[in-house]
C-alpha cells in the first residue's frame, strides 16, 4: 500500500460511514424484491413513463385518426367460420392482421425501410428484364424478317429458332413481375387480371400445389382412368358448387342436392378465346341382365366460349331460353345444351355411382351441330354413352375434371319419381354362391337321434331352434 | 386247488429233464404225449404265471405323439392350378413371404395367402408393365381371357347383383291396447321441480348473447385493437363453451330425474302390470353405465399422480436444502467478510498506533534533542 492511500482511507471510510444508510439501502431492496412483483419506487421514476409513452408514440405513427376512405372492419370469426364465405379478398389471418395494422397507408408506402430498399431492388430487376424483353423482341423480329435460305436449316430451323424466342419472351414476361409485391397481393387479392402471363402463372403454381394432386389422385384411385379414358392428364382448374356449396372432388353427396345441375368454377392457364364442351356422366349404371356396369350421359353443353377471364359456368343457364321462365328473369350462358340435366341416382344396394365431369377442348375453336348432338345422345341415347368415342367422333380434347359419387339415401326414391326416372321400384341384391363342396350330412347328437327308434326321445331332438319339423317328425325342406 | 395247478407245469418240466433221451423215444409212449412233451412251454412264461404278469392288450398312453414342430407338414404351395374354377374366398397359393402376388380378382391374406374375390379361371402370369420381377395369380371371368389385360382399356367387371323388388319399410304402427281392450301398458309421471329448468334457460341465453356479439365487426385502429379483440373473442368463446357444457349437463340430469319420475308398468301375461327389468336398472343411470363404476381412477392415472407428488416431494427437500446451502454459504461469505474487515481494521490500528507511537518517538527525540540544544545553548 503506497503512502497516499494509506493517507486516504481512513478518510473515505469516514466519509462511507456518513453516508452508510444510502449506500447500505442499494444492496436490501434486491433481496427484498424477489418476493414482490411491483417495483420499488426509485425504479417507478426511471422505467414506467417511457414505456407507456413510447407506444403510444409508435402506434400514432403510420396514420392519423382521419376516417378511412376504404373499409376498415374485418370479419370476427373462427378460420372455418370465415371459409364459408368463399372471398378472396377476406385472406388470412395473417394477412388481415397486417390490413388492421398498417391503416389506410398505401401498401407500396408502408414505411418500413428494409422493404423499401427492397423495392428499389426489384424495381432495378425489372428495368433490366424489360430491356431484355426489348432486346428479344426486336430480335424475333429481325429474325422473322429475315430470309429462310440464309440459314442452314432452312425455314424448318427458322420457325424452331423463332418459337424458342417468344417463349423465352414469355418466360421474361413472368420474370419480370414475379417478385413484385403488389403483383402477389392483388393476385391473393383475386383482382389479378388473368390476361397477364405472371398471373396466370400464379394461378397454375397454386393450381398445381395442391388441387391438381387431388384431381389426379381421383382419376386414378375412383379408375377413372381407363374406365372412362385410356389417358387424360387434366391441364385446367375446375371445381364445383352444387346451390353455392363447395364440393371436393370425389365426395358422397345426396341426392337432393344433385337434383339440379352443378355450378363449374372453371379456370384456363394458357392465353386466348377457346370453345368447350362439357359433359357429366354416369360410369357404374348396374345392368343386371348382362351381369355387368354400363355408362349413362346425364348432361351435355357445347360451345361454351371461354378465356382466362372466364371463372363461373352455372351449368342450369347453359343454352337456356330466358323468355320461357316468366316469375324471374336469368341470364343465359352462352353455348348450346345437348342433353339437359338428369339428376343423379342410384339403386337400392347398387355400389356408389362415379358422376365423372369432364370439360373437352374443341379442336380449332370450332363449333359443334348442338341439334346433331341432341339428336345422337338425348334420350335413349343416354344409355351406354362413351366419353372415348365422343371424343373421337367430334376431334375434342379432355382437358378439366371433376368428379362426385352418389348412392342410394333417404332421398333418391324422392327425386326418381318426382323426375320420372324409372326403376324405384328395384333393388339389387346379392347373388348367392354355390359352394364348390359337396353337401355334407347333418351330424351331432341330435342328428343321430332323428329316427323312430328314438320316439321317446323325440321332443329333445326335434325341438331345435331354427329347424322346422313336419307333424310326422320329419325336417321340413 | 390253486397249488396243485400252479405245480403242474412244474412237475412237468422236472420230469422232462430228467428223463432219460431213450426213454422218451420208447415205441410204448403214445404219439399224444410225445407231443406233449416235445411242446415246450417258455419258461418265462411260465415265470409270468408264477409272478402274477400280465401284458397289455390294448396299446398304452403315448403311442401317438404330435411329432416334432420342425417337421410338421406346413402345406404350402399351389391350391389351384391354372384354368381352374374358383369362386370368392378360395384359396389359391399358401406360400411363406411373397413368391406370388394378388392379381386380378386375387387379393393376399395376413400370411400371404393368394385368395380369389371373384368366381373364374385361375391364372398365373407375369405384368412386365406392373413390375418387373413380380408373379401374379389372378382370376378371370372367360375361361380364354388372358392377363396381364392390355394397357388403358377399361376394367372387367361384374356386377354379382341380382334385380329384386325394393322392399318399402313401412312404420310399424304401435298396439295401443290389447285384443282383450285393456292398455299394453300404463305411465305414471311424478311431478318435476322446475329450479333446473330456469337455470339451464338463462345459461342458454347467456350462450345465445355472446354468440351474437361474436359477429359484430370490429372497428381498426391499430394492432393493439386487433389483438385485443382475437383475445377477448378467445374468452367469450371459452366462456360460452363452458355454459353450453353446464346447459347440457343440466340437461342430461333434468333427463335423468324425468326418467327417474316417469314409470311405464307394461302387460304382462298374468294380465298384472309390471316394469320390465331393464327399466327398473335403467332407474340408478343411463344405459351401459354401471352406477359406481363409472368415472374411475385408472390405475396408470393413479401411479402418474403419485410418481409426480414424490418428484415435487424430493424436489421441495432439494430445494430447501439447495437453500439451506445457500444460506450457510452466504452467512459464511459474510463471516468470512466480517473477518476479513476487522483484519484490515486491525492492521490499520496497528499501523497507526505504530505511527502515532513512531511520531511520539520522534517527539520525545526531538524534545530531547531540543532541550539538549537548550541545555547545550544554557550551558
Amino acid at each position: 500500500m503506497s503512502r497516499p492511500q494509506q493517507v486516504a482511507r481512513p478518510i473515505v471510510r469516514s466519509l462511507r460511514q456518513a453516508t452508510g444508510s444510502s449506500a447500505a439501502c442499494h444492496s436490501r431492496p434486491i433481496a427484498l424484491r424477489q418476493f414482490s412483483s411491483t417495483s420499488i419506487r426509485k425504479d417507478e421514476t426511471t422505467t414506467t413513463t417511457p414505456a407507456a409513452a413510447e407506444p403510444a408514440a409508435d402506434a400514432a405513427l403510420p396514420g392519423d385518426k382521419k376516417p378511412a376512405s376504404f373499409s376498415t372492419t374485418i370479419k370476427q370469426g373462427s378460420e372455418e367460420q370465415l371459409s364459408r364465405f368463399l372471398v378472396p379478398e377476406l385472406g388470412s389471418r395473417r394477412r388481415r392482421a397486417a390490413l388492421a395494422t398498417t391503416g389506410e397507408v398505401p401498401f407500396e408506402q408502408l414505411p418500413y425501410q428494409c422493404f423499401q430498399e427492397a423495392r428499389k431492388i426489384l424495381a432495378q430487376d425489372r428495368d433490366e428484364k424489360v430491356a431484355k424483353i426489348v432486346a428479344e423482341t426486336a430480335k424475333a423480329e429481325r429474325l422473322e424478317a429475315a430470309d429462310a435460305s440464309t440459314f442452314r436449316g432452312g425455314e424448318q430451323y427458322k420457325q424452331r429458332r423463332l418459337e424458342s424466342l417468344r417463349e423465352h419472351i414469355e418466360e421474361l414476361k413472368i420474370l419480370a413481375d414475379i417478385n413484385d409485391p403488389l403483383v402477389k397481393r392483388r393476385f391473393e387479392d383475386g383482382k389479378g387480371d388473368m390476361n397477364k402471363p405472371v398471373y396466370r402463372y400464379l394461378a397454375h403454381r397454386k393450381w398445381s400445389s395442391m388441387d391438381r394432386k387431388i384431381v389426379l389422385q381421383r382419376l386414378e384411385q375412383f379408375h377413372i382412368v381407363p374406365d372412362l379414358l385410356p389417358k387424360f392428364e387434366p391441364v385446367m382448374d375446375v371445381k364445383m358448387t352444387f346451390r353455392g356449396y363447395k364440393v371436393s372432388p370425389g365426395a358422397i353427396l345426396n341426392s337432393r342436392i344433385t337434383e339440379s345441375a352443378p355450378t363449374l368454377r372453371m379456370q384456363v392457364f394458357d392465353k386466348g378465346e377457346r370453345v368447350f364442351s362439357v359433359v357429366v356422366m354416369d360410369a357404374d349404371v348396374p345392368d343386371a341382365e348382362s351381369d355387368s356396369f354400363g355408362k349413362r350421359l346425364h348432361f351435355l353443353a357445347t360451345n361454351i366460349p371461354w378465356d382466362p377471364t372466364k371463372s363461373i359456368l352455372p351449368l342450369t343457364r347453359v343454352g337456356i331460353d330466358p323468355s320461357a321462365s316468366t316469375t324471374y328473369t336469368v341470364t343465359p350462358e352462352p353455348g348450346a345444351l345437348a342433353v339437359p340435366w338428369l339428376p343423379a341416382f342410384a339403386q337400392k344396394g347398387a355400389p356408389y355411382h362415379r358422376m365423372a365431369v369432364f370439360v373437352l377442348q374443341h379442336a380449332d375453336d370450332a363449333e359443334l351441330d348442338a341439334a346433331k348432338l341432341k339428336e345422337l345422345y338425348d334420350g335413349a341415347g343416354r344409355e351406354g354413352f362413351s366419353l372415348k368415342s365422343f371424343r373421337d367422333k367430334f376431334a375434342l380434347t379432355p382437358v378439366g375434371f371433376s368428379m362426385f359419387r352418389s348412392v342410394w339415401d333417404e332421398n333418391t326414391a324422392d327425386v326418381m319419381i318426382r323426375n320420372e326416372i324409372p326403376g324405384v321400384d328395384v333393388e339389387f341384391k346379392r347373388q348367392r354362391i354355390v359352394s364348390l363342396k359337396p353337401p355334407r350330412k347333418a351330424r351331432g347328437w341330435e342328428a343321430k337321434r332323428q329316427g323312430p327308434k328314438f320316439r321317446h326321445l323325440w321332443k329333445y331332438t326335434k325341438r331345435i331352434k331354427g329347424v322346422s319339423f313336419t307333424k310326422r317328425g320329419e325336417r321340413k325342406r | 386247488m390253486h397249488f396243485a395247478r400252479l405245480q403242474r407245469p412244474l412237475q412237468r418240466a422236472a420230469a422232462s429233464s430228467c428223463r432219460p433221451f431213450g426213454a422218451v423215444l420208447r415205441a410204448t409212449t403214445s404219439l399224444q404225449s410225445r407231443f406233449a412233451q416235445l411242446r415246450i412251454t417258455s419258461p418265462t412264461a411260465a415265470n409270468a404265471a408264477v409272478q402274477g404278469k400280465r401284458y397289455a392288450s390294448v396299446k398304452s398312453q403315448g403311442a401317438y405323439r404330435v411329432k416334432m414342430k420342425k417337421t410338421i407338414p406346413k402345406k404350402l404351395g399351389a391350391k389351384k392350378t391354372g384354368d381352374q374354377y374358383v369362386i370368392p374366398g378360395n384359396i389359391l397359393y399358401k406360400q411363406r413371404g411373397t413368391i406370388w402376388h394378388a392379381g386380378e380378382n386375387a387379393l393376399m391374406g395376413r400370411d400371404h395367402t393368394i385368395h380369389a374375390t371373384a368366381t373364374g379361371y385361375v391364372k398365373y402370369y407375369r405384368d412386365p408393365l406392373l413390375h418387373p420381377k413380380r408373379q401374379y395369380i389372378g382370376v378371370v371371368f372367360n375361361r380364354e381371357d388372358k392377363l396381364p389385360y392390355p394397357k388403358g382399356t377399361p376394367r372387367r367387371r361384374k356386377l354379382n347383383l341380382s334385380a329384386v323388388p325394393r322392399k318399402i319399410d313401412e312404420a310399424v304402427e304401435e298396439e295401443i291396447t290389447a285384443r282383450s281392450g285393456i292398455p299394453l301398458s300404463v305411465t305414471r309421471h311424478d311431478l318435476v321441480e322446475q329450479t333446473t329448468d330456469t337455470g339451464a334457460v338463462a345459461a342458454d341465453q347467456t350462450g345465445s348473447g355472446a354468440s351474437s356479439k361474436a359477429q359484430e365487426p370490429v372497428p381498426l385502429t391499430d394492432g393493439n385493437a386487433v389483438v385485443s379483440s382475437l383475445i377477448r373473442e378467445k374468452l367469450r368463446s371459452r366462456a360460452s363453451g363452458q355454459a353450453k357444457n353446464e346447459a347440457e349437463r343440466l340437461r342430461k340430469e333434468k333427463e335423468l330425474e324425468a326418467r327417474r319420475g316417469t314409470r311405464v308398468f307394461r302387460l304382462q301375461d298374468d294380465y298384472s302390470y309390471r316394469e320390465s327389468n331393464w327399466e327398473i336398472g335403467r332407474l340408478v343411470g343411463d344405459a351401459g353405465i354401471i352406477p359406481g363404476a363409472d368415472m374411475t381412477e385408472p390405475r396408470k392415472a393413479k401411479f402418474r399422480l403419485r410418481r409426480r407428488k414424490r418428484m415435487v416431494h424430493f424436489k421441495g427437500i432439494k430445494k430447501r436444502k439447495m437453500a439451506k446451502a445457500g444460506r450457510r454459504d452466504e452467512y459464511r461469505g459474510r463471516v468470512r467478510e466480517k473477518r476479513a474487515g476487522r483484519l484490515v481494521q486491525r492492521v490499520e490500528a496497528a499501523a497507526a498506533v505504530k505511527a502515532t507511537q513512531a511520531a511520539a518517538a520522534a517527539a520525545a527525540a526531538a524534545a530531547k534533542a531540543a532541550t539538549a540544544a537548550q541545555t547545550k545553548v544554557e550551558a
